[in-house]
């Protein structure tokens, strides 16, 4: 093609095409796209301008190709939204235009103009950052992608319902899987349920068809008792340090005892606790596993409610859900009356409280100790209070359950009728508001009820209800794991809610933003069993689409030495967060020296080394102190001001 | 994905929690909700609005019905199998659903679905080619 001619000789004029998006309307309701092309028309380097209401639609991505293959540009700016959205859809349109997709340069004017900026000042910001876009474009070089090795192999960490349907899949896929889950056992706090809604499964089939399936696949390898304690390397090509240990006194004691007094033998779910699937170990070793992407599955504890928050930790009768689905799932064995009974105790009246440590409101729900708030709505605990409130109503006709809800959220399939069986079974609702929420306190009164809990009952208009009862069940939401550790290894984003954070919710669900580690399940948000499994499944199709070639391509935006200024002071070396230069002795002139090398497949292309060596030697390959420079020319030029 | 309910308030969004009986044409293009105000004191309100939304629920979009021979729950949505542990299969082997063809959920639930999905259908075509190997 003419065009690849020209870039191999190197035209000294290059030749930029300047493409302006209306974002129908959401960029030109406020931002004069027409004044902007005029002046985009005017800087040096820019030989065409154009406008389309949507650029990242066939006719306007077909504008820039077009551009490209009849040799009127051979550079392109995309003025639009930010680049996380299109970038990548541009450079795939300049590619299938048969020219270097790394002669893109992108200029956001939608979130950084006129969803902030209106009128006039949108406008000259726009332009300003248009002139700037295809200032540093003219600097920019074809660049080629890189390819490493990609090792065929995983690591999912956590063996819950999520970690364990990840490894299965990659497993079926022929990749090989190392599970590492910190407690002895597999199975997450799914193997802690009784029946789960909606199908009302026995949560111990769900876990051992999933441990069954991964303990007898010879692809997998699991590693109990097991966390992480090195990380390095990049996608592709990981290093983890695995400590493997005798878990820490008093952590899974009960799981252990439960496991003890079954008899049940390794691999074997044992109620209440999971599979245990190897011996516990007595000392302590470490292992490396070499992977090529980590999967993140590490799951959600329940909300512990604080103390004296509607009575917990100071009044015996108050419980959690989870509290309640044991003693459920224990009760299940023994001789069933028309009364609940906890601990020896009939049950004739029990109150169900929802969204305690969930949709928290600032000023009105007190923070943890951290200054922590669970804004968030923890989606399973109305299907999951529902579910056990009508199950006690079938098997325990004389147990009365009082369900106190702020609103009943019961969105999936299948969820409403789970509701709809609870009001059937006359479970009796009450509707509080947040700011005037239920009170439990010891019942004073008549009758023999330890505990009473007021409220004001919104569905009756305001009218003060008082009701007597044996238990009060706390419907706790899900808060995420304590990962600190490994959210400071491997140095992913966490979202305000302190969840795992996602890269884009719809368009890159399952990764982070550091390629190569992958989430799935309750480690990224609060999810039920089949949300959960299913998310795991999406994170293992995107392990195996990355690990499936063999190698993997990694951006060329990497630091680069210019070995012509190089002195070897090493001032970039200390910098480096990513241990990716290093200096290495070499012969100049007969002279042995030391100079900076960068190794392409660690750099993250930060930048840090470039604004700390004293001789300008080192640059990151399309972001060159050049093209800063040449942006910073634009903003301040005089000449847009004036015809601004 | 709470935050949005919370949100709207200092944008002068009025929530009003109602059943709402009939709505009527009034006068100069308006139009008159008579609802239940079960959120305030009860009984029925009457508001006036220059315009009315409905948010409209979902129903099953296709029938396979006398296409394919895969089912469907009782609320004419594709069934699932296994909802639990494999969202994404129905009761006909090498047919997946993906999104809200197994009922309604939103676009984030829907996309991660489809990727269960892709994973269920590369297993299989990776296990078929292994039968027909062993077979060959």
């Amino acid at each position: 093609m003419a065009d690849e001619n020209k870039e191999k000789k190197g035209t000294p004029e290059e030749k930029v095409g300047v493409y302006v998006c209306h974002c129908g309307g959401n960029i030109s309701d406020h931002v004069d796209v027409e004044a902007v092309c005029e002046h985009a028309k005017k800087i040096p380097g820019v030989v065409t301008v154009k406008n389309n209401v949507f650029m990242c639609s066939d006719p306007g991505q077909e504008l820039i190709m077009e551009d490209l293959k009849n040799g009127v540009i051979d550079r392109v700016v995309v003025a639009s939204c930010a680049p996380d959205l299109h970038e990548s859809t541009f450079r795939n349109a300049i590619s299938r235009a048969g020219a270097n997709p790394y002669i893109y340069e992108h200029a956001n004017i939608r979130e950084q103009v006129s969803w902030v900026h209106h009128g006039e000042q949108a406008t000259h910001k726009a332009a300003r950052l248009v002139a700037a876009a295809a200032a540093k474009a003219r600097e920019l070089k074809p660049l080629e992608p890189f390819r490493v090795d990609a090792k065929k192999h995983a690591t999912v960490i956590g063996g819950g319902v999520a970690g364990l349907r990840a490894a299965i899949d990659m497993a079926e896929r022929g990749i090989e899987v190392a599970l590492v889950e910190k407690s002895p056992f597999l199975g997450g706090w799914t193997a802690k349920w009784d029946r789960v809604f909606p199908t009302d499964d026995a949560a111990s089939d769900i876990v051992s068809e999933l441990t069954r399936k991964a303990l007898n696949h010879p692809a997998i390898t699991v590693y109990t008792c097991s966390h992480l304690t090195g990380f390095e390397g990049y996608i592709g090509n990981f290093k983890l340090g695995v400590r493997r240990e005798p878990p820490a006194t008093d952590d899974y004691d009960d799981e252990i005892q439960r496991l003890s007094e079954s008899g049940k033998k390794t691999g074997e779910f044992v109620p209440l606790a999971g599979v245990c699937p190897a011996p516990i170990p007595e000392t302590g070793e470490d292992l490396t596993i070499e992977t090529g992407v980590v999967v993140l599955a590490t799951g959600f504890k329940p909300y512990t409610p604080r103390k004296g928050e509607y009575g917990y930790g100071e009044l015996e009768e108050v419980i959690t859900l989870p509290d309640l689905i044991r003693i459920l799932a224990e009760n299940r064995d023994k001789a069933t009356g028309d009364t609940l009974e906890v601990n020896g105790r009939k049950i004739r009246s029990m109150a169900m409280i929802h969204c305690v440590g969930s949709r928290q409101i600032p000023g009105i729900h007190q923070a943890d100790e951290k200054g922590n708030l669970n804004e968030y709505c923890s989606r399973t605990c109305c299907n999951a209070t529902l579910h056990a409130a009508a199950a006690i109503r079938e098997a325990h006709p004389k147990t009365r359950v009082f369900d106190f809800y702020r609103d009943i959220r019961t969105y999936g399939r299948g969820h409403e009728e789970i509701y709809e069986s609870a009001s059937h079974n006359k479970v009796v609702f009450f509707r509080f508001e947040a700011q005037a929420a239920p009170e439990v306190s010891k019942n004073s009164g008549g009758g023999d009820y330890p505990l009473r809990v007021k409220a004001t009952d919104t569905l009756t208009f305001g009218e003060d209800v008082e009701v007597p009862v044996d238990l009060v069940v706390l419907a706790v939401g899900m808060e995420p794991n304590n990962v600190s550790d490994l959210v400071e290894m491997m140095k992913i984003p966490v979202g305000v809610d302190r969840f795992l954070l996602e890269v884009h919710p719809k368009l890159r669900p399952v990764e982070v933003s550091v390629s190569g580690i992958l989430l799935a399940g309750t480690s990224q948000a609060p999810f039920d069993i089949g949300e959960a499994c299913a998310a795991a499944s999406g994170a293992a199709v995107k392990a195996s689409a990355t690990l499936g070639k063999g190698y993997v391509e990694l951006d060329p935006f990497v630091a680069e030495v210019d070995l012509t200024k190089c002195k070897g002071t090493g001032a970039c070396v200390k910098v480096c967060l990513n241990k990716a230069v290093d200096l290495v002795e070499t012969e100049i002139n007969g002279e042995k020296v030391q100079r900076a090398e960068v190794n392409a497949a660690l750099c993250s292309g930060c930048g840090m080394c470039v604004a700390v060596c004293p001789e300008n030697a080192i640059n990151v390959k399309g972001w060159t102190l050049k093209q800063y420079e040449d942006m910073v020319d634009m903003i301040v030029s005089d000449q847009l001001l004036a015809t601004g | 994905m709470n935050s949005f309910s919370r949100m709207p308030r200092p944008w002068g969004i009025e929530f009003v929690k109602g059943k709402v009986a009939r709505i009527d044409p009034a006068e100069n293009g308006t139009v008159k909700l008579h609802y239940e105000d079960q959120g305030g004191d009860g009984g029925v309100q009457v508001a006036e609005h220059d315009l009315v939304v409905l948010s409209l629920g979902m129903v099953s979009g296709w029938d396979p019905e006398g296409v394919c021979s895969v089912s469907k729950g009782s609320d004419a949505f594709i069934k699932t199998v296994k909802p639990k542990i494999a969202p994404t299969l129905t009761d006909m082997d090498g047919v997946f659903v993906a999104g809200v063809a197994a009922g309604p959920k939103d676009i984030v639930d829907t996309i991660v679905e489809a990727g269960a999905a892709a994973m269920e259908t590369s297993k299989h075509l990776v296990s078929m080619e292994r039968t027909r190997k062993a077979a060959a």
